[in-house]
């Protein structure tokens, strides 16, 4: 299990990568815009993107970002599988008039990445983690959260500089 | 420069302090088995304590909706399904268990969110309506519950809740005099407008429930213009919301809050 971390191919100088994905979330579809960074075995992107169901479908913004921290195992110099985790904050205006109307949902994943391609790359997503959605409760009659566990799968488009 | 960067500054600024516009006022929002029953973006497990309290969060949310079952000992519990495999760790049916065994099951969700009695529930209703599904199979093919034990366990749950109003689905229409002398409102589960008027009992209601593919806007206004109320639920997309709402029922008992919300107020 050791020698897992030195196996396969690293890249020792530093690779930027533009890249675009969609995600499907409990909450929605979320379509993401990212910026990747990698070097060796590290890989960091963040990105900003929207929910489409909310956003396009609805007519109401809902905005989410995000950084992904994570470790490549290059198999070879075109597949990669990079287990990473991703912290993530979103978003939401409800416009419900009783002064309330935000929502605010911050998530973490323990997520995995598999890659295809060299300077235009593929890649599969899945992550699993906890969630806390933080709004008023009319109930309680005072902020509060809600915790919860969420998940995504997504597609992601990358080209690399 | 600067005066073009000052109007576009005070036009974010209108448009940012606008006046939100309830779109349709005639109808209040619900939670459908508290606050979304078969739909991803429900936080939790249709009626658990986790999603009534999620639900109550809202302060739009006027009327909550729970399915309840009578156990073996006479308690209401929250459940929807008439078996309890599928979504629960437990096996056989609610109306064939003892509350013993029914408290040790949880829903098998990604929270495992505990089954509940309905009396588990906040006693305090701060004003809004609970509205009860009543389930009245007794776990057997074709069996309904004893309806001495049904009322009991009705008078028991009108007593435990204070501060607000219990309402009641009954799908068969049996003892609707003697649920409403309990003090329960009670609706009819109806398949469309023509079932719920031609219905000898629809006199003694005081509305009914549909499903929204099963009702147009003018089966709608033909019911209120009866004097009974109107309940619509199934509704997960934006489009089914949206055309729901359209059709101006009092209520609508939504499986995606947020969603209607996002409609109701634009």
């Amino acid at each position: 299990m050791f020698f897992i971390a030195f196996w396969g191919t690293s890249q020792d100088s530093a690779t930027y990568s533009l890249g675009i994905d969609l995600n499907y979330h409990p909450q929605d579809f979320f379509f993401h815009v990212r910026g990747q960074f990698s070097k060796k075995h590290l890989v960091q992107d963040a990105f900003l993107g929207f929910g489409i169901n909310k956003t396009i479908f609805q007519g109401r913004l809902s905005p989410v970002t995000g950084y992904d921290v994570g470790y490549r195992f290059g198999f070879t110099n075109w597949l990669s599988l990079t287990p990473y985790l991703r912290v993530s904050y979103s978003f939401l205006n409800t416009k419900d008039p009783s002064g309330h109307p935000f929502i605010h949902t911050t998530e973490s994943f323990l997520a995995c990445r598999l890659a295809v391609g060299t300077r235009n790359k593929l890649a599969l997503n899945a992550g699993i983690g906890p969630a806390w959605e933080w709004k008023y409760d009319a109930y309680l009659e005072r902020n509060t959260h809600f915790f919860m566990w969420n998940y995504f799968f997504g597609l992601t488009y990358y080209h690399a500089f | 420069m600067r005066s073009k960067f000052l109007f576009v500054f005070l036009l974010v600024l209108a448009f940012s302090c606008k006046k939100e516009k309830d779109r349709f006022p005639g109808t209040q929002i619900g939670g459908h088995a508290c606050a979304g029953l078969n739909v991803s973006s429900s936080n939790y497990h249709d009626n658990s304590l986790e999603a009534y309290r999620y639900a109550r969060s809202f302060d739009a949310i006027k009327i909550v909706e729970v399915d309840v079952q009578l156990s073996l000992d006479g308690t209401f519990w929250l459940f929807h399904d008439p078996d309890l495999d599928k979504e629960s760790t437990g096996s056989g049916t609610i109306p064939q268990s003892s509350d013993a065994y029914l408290s040790g099951l949880n829903y098998r969700s990604l929270e495992k969110e505990k089954l509940i009695r309905l009396q588990d529930l906040p006693a305090d209703l701060k004003g809004v309506i609970l509205l009860l599904d009543l389930k009245e199979s007794d776990g057997t093919t074709n069996g309904l519950i004893d309806s001495t034990r049904m009322l009991q366990a009705l008078v028991s749950a009108k007593n435990y809740f204070t501060n607000g109003t219990l309402r009641l689905i009954t799908n068969t229409g049996r003892f609707v005099s003697s649920i409403k002398q309990t003090g329960y409102g009670v609706f009819f589960n109806a398949y469309n407008a023509n079932h719920f008027l031609n219905d000898q009992q629809a006199a003694l209601m005081d509305g009914a429930t549909f499903r929204n593919t099963d009702m147009e806007e003018a089966d709608v206004a033909a019911v209120k213009s009866t004097g009974k109320q109107v309940v619509l639920y199934d509704v997960r997309s934006p489009k089914g919301i949206r055309s729901a709402l359209e059709k101006n029922p009092d209520y609508l008992l939504t499986d995606d809050i947020k969603a209607t919300l996002i409609e109701k107020y634009k």
